[in-house]
């Protein structure tokens, strides 16, 4: 895991990592089961043309296309879900005691972004609909003070559990900052 | 019109396709430690890629690509 903060942040000394988010990974199935639905249907198509339009599958003319037809279709879905688990397994959030890291991955677009612990004003994590509620995974949403946009963790694993713990982090990291301003006689 | 128009056309989807799976294959290399995760699920992708190519190529070596298309079905 180290090796990710090495390759995204400069880790600080006294820098811990308490989270190491992806997507939960039965998000990741379910895409899984829609590809191999997609895959299916030349293979239910073909059994429809064998059995209304048999001439259609000897045709020198509608063979071919057929099949070059079917080649595109499955490249394409192959490639489609390549780039799905791109973007799965490369979109991740780091929390550790001092701050988030958010990375995001779209294609021809890479964004990482970070958020200080002792920023953050309300977190909240929540669960929506039935496959949320049943796998408990979700989104957890993180507002600063600032005017800046607030952060969410989008479907990962134990919502609450991650937002109560950011929450208690924060409050730790609020106090170092404030201890450290007194003890250097300045503002935080 | 022959029946090579639709060949070109596939080749030119294959251009489109390698040049997105080579994309790809850069994002997952330059972004992802090196990892079995990351070799395995690339030569996954290589190895599905290659499996359609092949048996896309063994349905369609056969057919006469010089055929003209008006031939085959007046009403084109």
């Amino acid at each position: 895991m180290s090796i990710y903060l090495k390759k995204f942040i400069a880790q600080k000394s006294y820098e811990k990592i308490v989270y190491f988010l992806r997507r939960d990974t039965i998000v990741f199935i379910s895409q899984t089961i829609l590809f191999i639905f997609l895959l299916a249907i030349p293979v239910g198509l073909y059994f429809f043309l064998q059995t209304t339009f048999p001439s259609l599958l000897t045709s020198p003319l509608f063979y071919p296309l057929l099949v070059l037809l079917a080649s595109v279709y499955y490249l394409t879905v192959w490639i489609v879900f390549f780039t799905a688990f791109i973007d799965y397994y490369l979109d991740f959030w780091i929390v550790t005691n001092d701050r988030i890291i958010n990375v995001e991955q779209r294609l021809f677009a890479r964004t990482v972004s970070e958020l200080e612990l002792y920023k953050i004003q309300d977190v909240t994590g929540e669960s929506k609909g039935f496959l949320q509620t049943m796998f408990n995974y979700g989104n957890v949403y993180v507002q600063t003070a600032g005017a800046t946009e607030r952060f969410t963790f989008e479907e990962v694993p134990r919502p609450r559990e991650v937002a109560s713990k950011i929450i208690s982090l924060a409050e730790e990291d609020r106090k170092y900052h404030l201890k450290e301003s007194h003890t250097n006689g300045g503002t935080v | 019109m022959t029946l090579s128009v639709f060949l070109i056309a596939y080749y030119v989807f294959l251009a489109f396709f390698i040049l997105f799976s080579l994309f790809a294959i850069y994002h997952l290399a330059r972004f992802v430690p090196p990892s079995s995760v990351a070799f395995f699920t690339t030569y996954i992708f290589l190895a599905g890629a290659a499996i359609v190519v092949f048996t896309t190529w063994q349905e369609v070596q056969l057919v006469d690509w010089t055929q003209s298309l008006f031939t085959l079905n007046p009403s084109l």
